[in-house]
This record gives structure tokens, sequence and C-alpha cells, in this order.
């Protein structure tokens, strides 16, 4: 399943990450604490499909539909 | 002077720290051709440089690609002795990324690194600690514990960083990751220094069930907007009187110093006239700053910007896009500035190109003499909403409007630059935290100098061109001035919107700065010192028989013209084409014409 579709207070393990972004996105990703094998938990869906908010890490961030759909996720619990 | 660089990630406490570093003494630089604000300040003998924040060498946004060169331009530079790296103990990951690339880079430069580990004392809190020698082994720099908030660890840190900076060969970085590494080293190294996140996380997620929940997050979202654009007037209106009786008694002075004649003139009209009610909107731009600048540091407009993003979305603009919006409404130049943040090129430019509908502050004496002329004073709508605060709602509101229908056609029609990839909607929502005064402060004062130091130029060769016009040739009245040669000549112009020469000449006189036309039209109703008494000027206009068609034309006139030449050379400057920056200029011009012709003509007939 894709990240976009988790749920919330959910959590997941990343599996893979669509290789055809662009080579930045992915890296900037990576550097957020987000590439194959770490764990996502998210906080909070936004309403009409706003942006889902997410904690990786110690950090909380906010992603867009269009991004989130290109992540995949395996869930955890 | 030596130099010690301070880097690091946004919101991890870089400014505060500065500020207790340096003292409030501190100067902001801008560099020629792009503008990016470096602040400066001293530390003992060196110069302490406040470069601008990113989350990475890899810049993403156009801000963190001018941060980014900035960085490296400066760590390569020779005056620089040191590079210190701000890091957020409470989210560890993700400072060190940033902090390890900028220690690669140090090394490379032979420039010894420092990590300064700041809200320690929010580690503590939790009852939490880190163990900063083993940190300071596994990367190879030292790292010092402290808070910039609470002072702890400040004395020592400063003791150690001044004997840094004092003998750099001694401290040369001697271990460093490969940037290609640094996002999986860092996570390594949170988690064997790191804190457990779940305490610190709990407290921001539970506040922000509340800020962020469907109905109160957007019941408080309009109170804060609300609070927003009402201390625009109530807090502002008083500093700006201030200025004005300033400007006033310093004219006074003046002038019974000066003999009659042109100079006396000169100083008092043009001078104290045009120049000096340009800045009594300073005040302004410094108040919207400061509640900018609260909600910013608190946290908060993270958030407004992520419950904007799918409305905004819908406009082809993205969330980013609400704080430049936002700070539009004092100032278009640092809001154009802000746009930077936006993270694909497309929605930036359409950000930048309808940031100048936003009411910014030189708008409103004309909405004050307008809304004055237009709409009795005392009387309320439903005996709650005062009409005139209601009218400049209303005025606000049709800009906001107008900037939404141009970005949807914008969106459609703006052709896309292919090279560049859209760069997806990613934000980090900050830790709350009280927002510290000095920061602030600093930041306040600042806004007001650079306004004035870019607008002012242009304000006051305007003020001087229109003085000329309409003095010379010498002993003749307005009628017969230059001025008065060429309203008479452009008056059919103006006709259709209902309105006469005079109006016409103080109309194509804002097109260089909207502000003076409040100004020009009182000189030419004969009405010395027009800005000091908008109310006077306002009982001569009604007089004068305006009609209400023609006055709500010229209105929304004013809302969507972009009369700022200043505006236009930002944009110029930030979108790198000139074409677009005049075409615009010319394309809202006939919009503004268009909509006053169509208002008048309709009203007319009803």
């Amino acid at each position: 399943m894709t990240l976009w579709e988790l749920g919330k207070s959910k959590s997941a393990k990343v599996t893979q990450i669509d290789a055809s972004l662009d080579q930045q996105i992915i890296a900037r990703l990576s550097e957020m604490g987000l590439s194959t094998g770490r764990d996502v938990q998210c906080i909070r869906r936004g309403p009409l499909g706003g942006p889902m908010v997410m904690q990786l890490g110690g950090s909380i961030f906010a992603m867009e539909h269009d991004l989130a759909t290109r992540i995949q996720i395996s869930p955890t619990d | 002077m030596q130099r010690i660089l301070m880097v690091g990630k946004p919101n991890c406490g870089k400014s505060l720290l500065f500020n207790q570093l340096t003292g409030l003494r501190q100067k902001v630089a801008n560099y020629p051709g792009i503008t990016v604000e470096i602040t400066r300040g001293k530390c003992d003998k060196f110069e302490l440089v406040d470069l601008p924040g990113a989350y990475s060498l890899n810049g993403l946004t156009r801000d963190e690609v001018i941060a980014v060169d900035e960085i490296k331009r400066s760590v390569a530079d020779d005056d620089t002795s040191m590079v210190l790296v701000v890091l957020d103990a409470t989210r560890l990951a993700q400072s060190l990324v940033m902090g390890l690339q900028v220690q690669r880079l140090a090394f490379e430069h032979n420039k010894p690194v420092m990590f300064a580990l700041n809200f320690i004392d929010e580690v503590k809190r939790v009852g939490e600690s880190i163990d900063t020698d083993g940190l300071s082994k596994a990367l190879g720099s030292p790292v010092l514990a402290l808070s910039a908030r609470s002072l702890d660890g400040l004395h020592e840190f400063k003791q150690s960083l001044l004997g840094m900076a004092g003998e750099p060969a001694r401290y040369a970085t001697n271990n460093s990751t490969p940037h290609a590494d640094a996002a999986e080293r860092s996570q390594e190294l949170a988690r064997d220094f790191g804190i457990q996140h779940d305490i610190v996380l709990k407290n921001q997620n539970r506040i922000d069930n509340f800020m962020l929940n469907n109905w109160t997050g957007g019941f408080i979202f309009i109170a804060v907007m609300f609070v927003l654009f009402q201390s625009i007037f109530t807090l502002a209106t008083p500093l700006m009187d201030g200025v004005e009786d300033f400007i006033g008694t310093l004219a006074g002075g003046v002038g019974a110093i000066t003999a009659e004649g042109v100079v006396h003139d000169f100083i008092n009209d043009a001078i104290f006239g045009g120049f000096g009610s340009f800045l009594v909107f300073v005040p302004q731009i410094m108040v919207l700053t400061l509640i900018i600048g609260l909600l910013e540091d608190s946290g908060y407009l993270a958030r407004a910007a992520l419950m904007c993003h799918r409305p905004l979305s819908f406009f082809g603009l993205s969330g980013r896009s609400f704080i430049p919006y936002l700070s539009g409404h004092a100032c278009a130049i640092p809001a154009i500035m802000a746009a930077r943040t936006i993270e694909s090129p497309h929605k930036r430019l359409i950000t930048m190109l309808t940031i100048p509908l936003m009411s910014c502050s030189a708008r409103l004496p004309v909405y004050a003499l307008l809304v004055a002329v237009l709409v009795p004073a005392n009387e309320t709508f439903l005996g709650i909403f005062n009409m005139q605060g209601a009218a400049f709602f209303g005025l606000y509101f049709f800009g906001i409007f107008m900037a939404l229908v141009v970005s949807q056609i914008l969106n459609r029609f703006l052709p896309r630059d292919l090279e560049k990839t859209d760069m997806p909607f990613i934000l980090e929502l900050p830790t709350y935290r009280l927002p510290h005064w000095k920061p602030l402060f600093q930041r306040v004062l600042n806004s007001g100098i650079m306004f004035i130091k870019r607008a002012g130029p242009i304000i006051f060769m305007v003020s001087v061109g229109i003085w000329v016009l309409g003095y010379f040739p010498l002993n003749s009245t307005l009628q017969n001035s230059w001025l008065g040669q060429i309203g008479h000549f452009i008056e059919p112009i103006f006709t259709p919107m209902g309105l006469d020469w005079r109006y016409g000449v103080a109309i194509l006189m804002s097109f260089l700065a909207r502000e003076v036309f409040v100004g020009a039209l009182g000189t030419l109703f004969g009405l010395e010192g027009a800005d000091e008494d908008v109310a006077g000027l306002a009982e001569r206009v009604q007089a004068d028989g305006m009609t209400t068609e023609a006055g709500l034309g010229l209105m929304l006139f004013y809302v969507v013209a972009l009369q700022c030449v200043a505006t236009v050379a930002m944009l110029k400057g930030e979108s790198g084409s000139s074409k677009l920056s005049w075409g615009l200029y010319v394309a809202y011009g006939l919009l503004a014409y268009a909509i006053a012709v169509a208002v008048n003509q309709i009203g007319g007939l009803l």
C-alpha cells in the first residue's frame, strides 16, 4: 500500500520509494528520515484530501497527496 | 576582522543565540545582485555572521539554494576562522543532516567546527540528557550543550567558542562524513545520542489536535486573521499619528528658519509633504512584521500554511503562498522575497505576480480618503459593524478575491518551464514555542529600516518630480503649471471614470508610487498639508460633487492597479524578466481602468 493510505495513528515501514522521482526529492526525503526500511507514523489526515501529517524520527512533517502516493509502505501494527 | 559563521536548520534557535552572543547591536546587509539578508554582529574581537537557515546543502527551494550558495561562499572565505553549527537537541537527526554536511564543507576548507546543542533546557525538562562528550567524540568536533533562552551553559559555551576562534589551527576538523552518507549517519547518531521523542512530540501533537482540527482549527485561523487585520489599524494608527505629528513639528521648525521662496517651498512641500508622508507607513509595516514574527516564532505560521494548502492548490497556488500573501498586506517587496520558500517554480511565479493585488499599506491613505468621502461616519450595519470599517474590509477582500481569480487564470495560461522540476509540498511542523522578544525586536526594527532604504529613493525622486512640475513655470497657478497643462491634456482618459483632470493628474502621478495620490490631490484642491488632514480633504471632495459610482470605481482601481515602481524592480530581480514585470504593470493598470470605467458606467445607469 502507499503512504497516502496510512490511517491516522497507524505506523508503517517504508518499503519502496518511486525511483522515477527527481533525485533531489529522493535525497531530501532520505535527509528527512524517509527512506527504505525507516518507520513512519501518521499523526493526522487533512480534510478534503489536504496534506497528511506524519512523524519521522523526531520530527513532524506535512506531505501532500501527489508525493505520498509514490511511497510504498507495509503496516507494522 | 576574523569571522565566525553561524549555520543551522530553520527553527534551531539560531537567531536568539546570535542575539545572546552579540547583544542588540547588529547590521543587516544586503548583497548586490540577489537580495539575501545576512545579519552581522560583534562578539568579543570577532565578527559573528548569521547565515540564512536551510535543511540541507542540497537546496530544494529558491531560498535554500540562495542560502546554500551563501554558506559555501562564506566557508571558503579566507577571513572565516571557524564555523559554528547550531543543532536542535530535541530534533537531533534533522539538524545533524545539515550539521554533518557543513562539517564536511568546513573540513574541505580546513576550517574548524563547533556544534552548539541548543534547547538543552527542553531536554532536561522531560527528564532526559544528552552525552555531549560521546557525541563530540563521534563527530570529531567539540559539542557544547546550551540553551539560548534559559542561558544554561551559555557562558561556558562563549568562552570555548572564543578560545577556538582565536586558535583555529589547533582545532582543525579531523573527522568528517562524506555528503552521500550524511543522511544515514545522522540517523545513527540520533539513535545513539538523541532523546526519546515521544514525550516531546506528545505535547506538540496535543496542541495540533486542537490547532489543526477541522472545526476548532478553522475557527482559530479565522480568529487569528481577524486579530491580525484589526491590529493593522488599532495598533498602528497611534504610531502613525505619532510619526505624522513628528514630521509636522519638524516641518514647522524648519519652515520657520528658512526664508520665503523657492527653497522654503521645496523643503516644505517636496521634502516634508511628499517624502514625509511616505514615512507615515513605516509603523504599519513594523506592526505587521511583529505579528507575522510572533506567529512564525511560535510555530503557528507553518500550521496556517498547512491548512491553506488544499484550498490554495485549487487556484494553482501552494500552502506556502499564504505567508507571502499575508506579508503583502504590509508591503509587496518583502512579500515577493518571502515567495522564495515556495517549492514549485510555477507556483512561486504565480504567487509573485499576484502579490501586488494584496492591499499594501501604501493604499491605506487612498482607501481612508475615499471611504471618508463615500461612506458616512458613525453609521452601523445591523447595529454592530461600523460601515466604514466594513468598507475597508470589503476592499481588502476584493484584493484577495482578485488575486485568486488572476492566479487561476495564470495557472491555466502561463507556460510552465519544463526544465525546472516541480518540487512537492513538504513542510516541517516545528515545536510550539513561546517567542522571545530579542530576535523579534531586531526583526521589526530591520523591517522598518529596510523598507525606507528600498522604497525611499524612488519616493523621494517622485516627490521632487511632482513638486517641480507643479511649481514651475514660476509664479503660475496650478492650473497653468506644467502639471496643470499635462492634466488638461490627459483629461479625456479619465472622463469615462467620471473624474476630471485633477484626479487624472493625481492618478497619473500615483503610477510611480500610489501613496502620492492623496498628497497630489490635496495640493490640486489647494489644501496645504492634505496628508495630515484626510477628513478636511474628504469634505472638499464631497463638496466638489464626486459621484458614488465614480468614487467606488476609483477605490477598486486602487485595489487592482500596480502603482509601485519599487515592486516592479523587485519582480524584475526575482523573476529575471523585465518584460514580464513591466507587462504586469501595464496589465494591472488596464484591468484597474476597465473595472473603474465599468463600475462608473453601470452605476450611472442605475
